[in-house]
C-alpha cells in the first residue's frame, strides 16, 4: 500500500519540480508571450502528467487487459514487477485467473463429454416446456423422426401416446414408425415452479422381442418333449420340466430335491457321480447317451447335454441337464445301419456283379422298348464287333439278320404276356457281316414294377448249334431241321419221327384228337382236342392252342399239331394265322419242330397249298440198315460220342427190347463190321466201329 | 456517412481555427496548435465517430504531406559549414534518441524510428510523413506526437532561458535554435523575443534539417515499403512541391500557397490529434518521453558544445 502511495508521491513531486522550473524558466522570457508560455507550460504540464499517470495507472491496465481476456476465456499471464501491491495484485490475479480457467477448462471439456455423451447417447433425450414443447433434444431424435424440425414441436405431435404434462413424472410406451419406446420424463422446477421436462426416450423393440423370446424360450423349455432338468453343484434336482415328467414319469414335487442319481441304473450310479464330481472340477462335461431308468422301471436311452450355469461372479451354480429319448431313434439307427450294410453289400456285389456283366466272355447288352441298345459289354464287343460307343442307342434290328428281324419285337411281346425270361438259340449278324448261332437268355429289366426293357445274354454257338444240328440231322430218320414246320398227311408217320426224336432228347407234344391211349406215346405228353374241359384235353381254339405251345420250353421240342378236328372248328383263316406265328415263333426261337398233320381231303385245293406253303414235307433218309438195327447203331454211336460205352443190358433198358432181341441184333450189326463186343472190366460193352461211324457222318 | 462528414468537418474546423489563432496571435504555432485542438476536439465525439478518424486521415495526410512542400524553404547562400553542422546536429539527434529509445528503454523500431526523425527533423510533420511510410500502431503514432510536442515546448521555453544564463551570441542562438529545436514553430517560439533577424537564421538552420525529410522519407520509404524503392506519390509531390518553393516558385505565389498549405497541414495534424487517444498513450507509459528528453538533452548538450566552444562559422 505504501510503496504506491509513495509512486503518487514522488510523480506529484516530479509535476510540482517541472512546473516550478517552468514557471521559473519563463520569468526570464519575454513578457510579451507570457500568455503563449503559459499555455506552453500547460501543456507540458499535462503532457507529462498523462504519461506519470500512465505509467502508475500501467499495472492496472494491464489487470484489466487480464481481466478482459479472463472474460473471454482466455489466460494472459499479468507481468508486473512494480514490488508493490500491484505485483502482488497481479500474482494473486495470475493465481486465480489460472484457476479459473483450469476450472472452465475441466467445466468445458466436462461440458464436451457430456455433450458428447448425450449426443452420441443411443436414447433420445430432450427437454420440454411446461406444455411439452420440445426445447432440446439430441440428434437421435433425427435418427427415429427423420429430418423434420425437432425444436419447438409439441411431443404429442411426435409421440401421440404422450399423457397431458402434470407437473409430475410420466412413463409410458409408445410405437413409433415399427420401433417401441419407452418414455420417462421427469419434471424440472424453477425457483419451485414447474417449468418442463427432461424425458429420455428409449428404443425397447429388441429389449420387448428379447423379452418375448425369453417367455417363449421358458414355454419351450416347460413344454418340449426333452426332459430339461436343473442341478446344483451336489447333484441335487433343482427344477424338473414337463418333459421330463413325461420321459421319466416322475412329477416334479416328486424329484426336486432328490439326487440326480436315482434315474440311473443301480450299477451305473458311482460312475456318474464320478463323472459329475469331474464335470463341477472342470467346469463342463461331455454330451453323452447312457441308460436311464424311468419310474416303471423301463430302461432307456437318452442323448444328454450337461450345460455349467455360472452366476454373475462367474462361479458355477450348476448344471442343467437336457436329455432326449432316443430309444426308439437307436433302433431305428441300428435297423439303419442293418439297412445301410445290406445296401453296402448288395452294391459291392451288384458292383461285383457289374464287373462280371463287363467282363463276362458272353455278350451281355439291353434293349429298351424302343428296340434301342442301352448298355453293351466288352463280351459284346467282342462276339459282334461293334464297340459300346457304336452300339449304345443302335437299333437292335441291327443285330439280327435279315428274315429274323422280327426277333426284338416277338421277344417283347413275350416278355411283356409273362414277364419270364426266355432262352433260345438265335442268330445274330456281326458288324462285318458274318451271320453266327446264339445262345439267347432275354429277361426283362423290371424298374418301379414296370418293364423298362429287356436283358440279353448271347453267347457264341455256332459250332455246338451247327454240330448239334448235324449229329441231330444224321441221326433221325427223318429229314428235319431246328426251327422248322413240316407237314405230313400221316400220323403215323408224325408220331414215328416225333419217337425218333424224343429219343434223341427233345420234349414230346402232341395235340391230336385222338384219345391218349390210341396215340400210344408214352414219352410226350398228350393233348387232346375236345371242347370239354379234362386234365389233358386242350379246347380247339387257336389262342389256347397257341398259347399251350409259346409256353413249351425253349428248345428242343418236337409237337405234332392235328389240324382235321381244328379246322372243323375254327375258320380256315385263324387255323393259318395260327400255323403262320407258329413258324415265326419256332424259326426265331428254334424250339424245335412242329409237324402238321392234315389230310388232304379234309382241306380244299387251295387251302391245302397255302398249308404246303408255310410248311415243308418230312422225307425218311435212306438208310441200308433195317430201322431196328438202325435205332440200335445209333444208340451206341450217341453213347460212344460222349465217351460212354453201354452194355447190352443199357441197351436192353434204353430200347425196351429183351436180352435175346438185343443180342441177336448186336450180332447182327456185328456180322456188318458196324460195332463191336468188346469186353470192359467184368462185362462186356459195345463199341461202334469206324464203319458203323461212316453211317452217321 | 453522416458520422464521417462529422469527423471531416471537425478537422477542418480544427486545422482553420490554429492557423486564424496563429495569424492574430504569432507566438503560437498553428500546427502545434491544430494537433492540441484535435486531440481536444476527440473527447467530444462519440467512440462510433472516433472509428472514421483514420478514414479522414488516410485522405487529409497525403494532400497534407503533399501540400507541406510548399512550406519548405531549402537554404541558400548558407555557409557550408553551417549546413555541415546543422546536418551533423540533425544526426546526433537522431542517433541520440534513437539509442536511448531503442537500447536503453527498450521501446519498439518503430515508435523509436518516429522519435528519432521527429527529434531530428522536424517534429510532428516529420512523424507525421514518415509514419505514413512505417506504418506504425495507432497509439505509437499519438505517443510520438506528444511527445515529441512536449519536448520540443519544453526545448522552446529552456533556450530562451539558456541564452540569458550562459548570454549566449544571438547568432549562435539562433542556430542553437535552428539546430536543436523540433518543429519551425518552436524556433520561431523560442527565438522571436530577440528580433527577426535571428528567426531568420534559425529557420534557415531549421531548414537545412528540414531539407533531411527528402532524404529520410526516401531511405524509409526504401526500408519499409513492400517493393523496393517505392516512393509514395505525396512524398514525391512533397519533395517536388519543397524543391519549387525553395528555387523555381516567385515570391507572389509562395505568399499564397504557403498559407493554403499551411491551413492543409494543420488539418491534417488536426486529424492526426483526432486520432490520438490518451487511453492509448497511457498505456505506453513514461518511457518514451524519458527516452525522448534524454535523447534530445545529451543531442542537445553535443550541439550546445560545439556552438559555444568552436562557433557555428568556425
Amino acid at each position: 500500500m505504501g510503496s504506491i502511495f509513495l509512486r503518487i508521491v514522488v510523480a506529484s513531486l516530479i509535476i510540482s519540480v517541472i512546473t516550478i522550473a517552468l514557471y521559473s524558466v519563463i520569468q526570464y522570457l519575454p513578457s510579451d508571450y507570457a500568455l503563449a508560455y503559459n499555455l506552453y507550460v500547460l501543456i507540458i504540464i499535462l503532457g507529462i502528467s498523462v504519461f506519470l499517470a500512465g505509467s502508475i495507472t500501467d499495472p492496472l491496465e494491464r489487470l484489466r487487459v487480464g481481466f478482459d481476456h479472463l472474460l473471454n476465456g482466455k489466460f494472459v499471464q499479468v507481468n508486473i514487477n512494480t514490488g508493490d501491491e500491484f505485483e502482488d495484485v497481479a500474482n494473486f490475479f495470475n493465481k486465480v485467473a489460472k484457476e479459473l480457467i483450469e476450472r472452465e477448462r475441466v467445466l468445458r471439456e466436462t461440458e464436451r463429454k457430456y455433450r458428447n455423451l448425450i449426443e452420441n447417447l443411443n436414447d433420445w433425450v430432450f427437454e420440454t416446456d411446461e406444455n411439452l414443447n420440445i426445447t432440446f433434444t439430441n440428434a437421435k431424435a433425427y435418427d427415429i423422426f427423420g429430418e423434420v424440425k425437432i425444436i419447438g414441436t409439441n411431443l404429442k405431435e411426435l409421440v401421440s401416446e404422450t399423457p397431458d404434462p402434470n407437473g409430475k413424472s410420466l412413463s409410458f410406451e409408445a410405437r413409433i414408425a415399427d420401433r417401441i419406446f419407452e418414455f420417462n420424463l421427469n419434471p424440472l422446477h424453477e425457483n419451485g415452479r414447474f417449468v418442463g421436462y427432461i424425458g429420455i426416450g428409449r428404443d425397447i423393440t429388441d429389449k420387448k422381442k428379447a423379452e418375448e423370446r425369453m417367455a417363449h424360450l421358458a414355454a419351450i423349455t416347460e413344454h418340449t418333449i426333452d426332459a430339461i432338468v436343473s442341478l446344483d453343484v451336489d447333484g441335487n434336482i433343482v427344477s424338473w420340466n414337463r418333459g421330463a415328467e413325461a420321459m421319466f414319469g416322475y412329477t416334479a414335487e416328486e424329484m426336486i430335491g432328490k439326487p440326480f442319481t436315482v434315474l440311473m441304473p443301480e450299477d451305473m450310479r458311482e460312475l456318474c457321480r464320478e463323472n459329475f464330481r469331474k464335470a463341477v472340477i472342470e467346469g463342463y462335461a461331455r454330451d453323452i447317451e447312457s441308460i436311464r431308468l424311468t419310474k416303471d422301471g423301463r430302461r432307456i436311452v437318452v442323448d444328454q447335454t450337461l450345460t455349467a450355469i455360472y452366476n454373475s461372479n462367474g462361479e458355477l451354480t450348476g448344471f442343467v441337464a437336457i436329455m432326449r429319448d432316443i430309444t426308439e431313434k437307436k433302433k431305428s439307427e441300428e435297423k439303419l445301419r442293418k439297412a445301410y450294410e445290406e445296401l453296402e453289400r448288395k452294391t459291392s456285389e451288384l458292383r461285383y456283379l457289374a464287373n462280371i456283366v463287363e467282363n463276362s466272355q458272353d455278350a451281355i447288352y439291353s434293349i429298351d422298348l424302343n428296340g434301342k441298345i442301352t448298355s453293351w459289354n466288352k463280351g459284346a464287343e467282342k462276339l459282334f464287333g461293334w464297340k459300346k460307343h457304336e452300339a449304345i442307342g443302335m437299333d437292335s434290328k441291327e443285330l439280327l439278320p435279315e428274315g429274323l428281324r422280327s426277333e426284338t419285337e416277338h421277344i417283347l411281346q413275350k416278355i411283356r404276356s409273362n414277364l419270364q425270361s426266355i432262352s433260345f438259340d438265335g442268330k445274330r449278324r456281326c458288324k462285318d457281316g458274318r451271320i453266327i448261332d446264339v445262345e439267347v437268355t432275354v429277361s426283362p429289366i423290371i424298374e418301379n414294377g414296370r418293364l423298362s426293357g429287356i436283358s440279353v445274354i448271347a453267347r457264341d454257338a455256332t459250332h455246338k448249334v451247327r454240330s448239334e444240328m448235324e449229329m441231330i440231322r444224321r441221326m433221325l430218320k427223318y429229314r428235319v431241321d431246328i426251327g422248322r414246320l413240316y407237314l405230313t398227311d400221316s400220323m403215323d408217320v408224325a408220331l414215328e419221327v416225333l419217337a425218333d426224336m424224343t429219343k434223341m432228347g427233345f420234349k414230346g407234344t402232341i395235340i391230336t384228337r385222338k384219345l391218349p391211349e390210341d396215340v400210344g406215346v408214352t414219352n410226350s405228353r398228350v393233348l387232346w382236342l375236345s371242347e370239354r374241359k379234362s386234365k389233358d384235353s386242350i379246347p380247339p381254339d387257336v389262342d389256347v392252342i397257341e398259347d399251350v405251345l409259346s409256353n413249351l420250353p425253349e428248345k428242343n421240342n418236337v409237337v405234332i399239331l392235328e389240324l382235321d378236328y381244328l379246322i372243323t372248328k375254327v375258320d380256315f383263316d385263324s387255323l393259318l394265322s395260327l400255323i403262320q406265328r407258329l413258324r415265326e415263333d419256332f424259326y426265331i426261337l428254334r424250339r424245335g419242330v412242329l409237324i402238321l398233320v392234315a389230310k388232304p381231303d379234309v382241306f380244299d385245293g387251295r387251302r391245302y397249298s397255302l398249308l404246303r406253303i408255310e410248311c415243308e414235307p418230312l422225307q425218311r433218309k435212306e438208310v441200308k440198315l433195317q430201322p431196328e438195327l438202325y435205332e440200335l447203331l445209333r444208340f451206341v454211336y450217341m453213347k460212344n460220342r460222349v465217351g460212354e460205352k453201354p452194355s447190352i443190358k443199357d441197351t436192353m433198358d434204353e430200347l425196351g427190347l429183351s436180352r435175346n432181341t438185343v443180342k441177336k441184333r448186336v450180332k447182327l450189326l456185328k456180322s456188318k463190321g458196324l460195332i463191336n463186343l468188346v469186353k470192359y472190366g467184368r462185362s462186356k460193352v459195345l463199341e461202334i466201329t469206324e464203319e458203323g461211324k461212316a453211317i452217321f457222318e | 456517412m453522416m458520422s464521417e462528414w462529422k469527423v471531416t468537418i471537425a478537422v477542418i474546423v480544427c486545422g482553420i481555427l490554429a492557423y486564424l489563432m496563429s495569424v492574430f496571435y504569432p507566438p503560437l504555432d498553428a500546427l502545434f496548435l491544430a494537433l492540441i485542438f484535435g486531440i481536444f476536439a476527440n473527447g467530444f465525439f462519440s467512440e462510433d465517430c472516433k472509428r472514421y478518424a483514420g478514414k479522414v486521415l488516410s485522405v487529409t495526410l497525403p494532400i497534407g504531406i503533399a501540400m507541406y512542400g510548399a512550406n519548405i524553404r531549402l537554404s541558400r547562400g548558407i555557409p557550408h559549414g553551417l549546413v555541415v553542422i546543422a546536418i551533423l546536429s540533425a544526426f546526433l539527434l537522431w542517433v541520440s534518441v534513437y539509442f536511448f529509445s531503442s537500447k536503453i528503454f527498450n521501446l519498439n523500431k518503430r515508435l523509436s524510428f518516429l522519435l528519432a526523425c521527429g527529434s531530428a527533423i522536424c517534429g510532428a510533420s516529420a512523424i507525421a510523413i514518415v509514419a505514413s511510410l512505417v506504418k506504425p500502431k495507432k497509439e505509437e503514432f499519438s505517443t510520438a506526437i506528444i511527445v515529441i510536442t512536449i519536448v520540443g515546448l519544453t526545448g522552446a521555453l529552456v533556450l530562451p532561458y539558456l541564452s540569458h544564463v550562459f548570454s549566449i551570441p544571438l547568432d549562435r542562438y539562433a542556430f542553437l535554435c535552428g539546430a536543436t529545436l523540433h518543429q519551425a514553430g518552436l524556433v520561431e517560439i523560442a527565438t522571436k523575443p530577440f528580433g527577426g533577424d535571428v528567426v531568420k537564421n534559425a529557420l534557415e538552420v531549421k531548414g537545412v534539417r528540414i531539407a533531411l525529410i527528402a532524404i529520410i522519407a526516401f531511405l524509409a520509404s526504401i526500408y519499409y515499403s513492400e517493393h523496393r524503392y517505392y516512393v509514395p506519390w505525396y512524398i514525391a509531390a512533397f519533395l517536388v512541391l519543397s524543391y519549387f518553393s525553395s528555387y523555381i516558385l516567385p515570391d507572389d505565389i509562395l505568399n499564397i500557397l504557403r498559407p493554403i498549405s499551411t491551413i492543409a497541414f494543420s488539418i491534417t495534424l488536426a486529424s492526426v490529434g483526432f486520432s490520438v487517444s490518451l487511453k492509448d498513450i497511457q498505456r505506453m507509459r513514461f518511457d518514451p518521453l524519458i527516452a525522448a528528453y534524454a535523447g534530445w538533452v545529451c543531442a542537445f548538450a553535443v550541439v550546445f558544445l560545439m556552438v559555444i566552444v568552436w562557433g557555428p562559422y568556425s
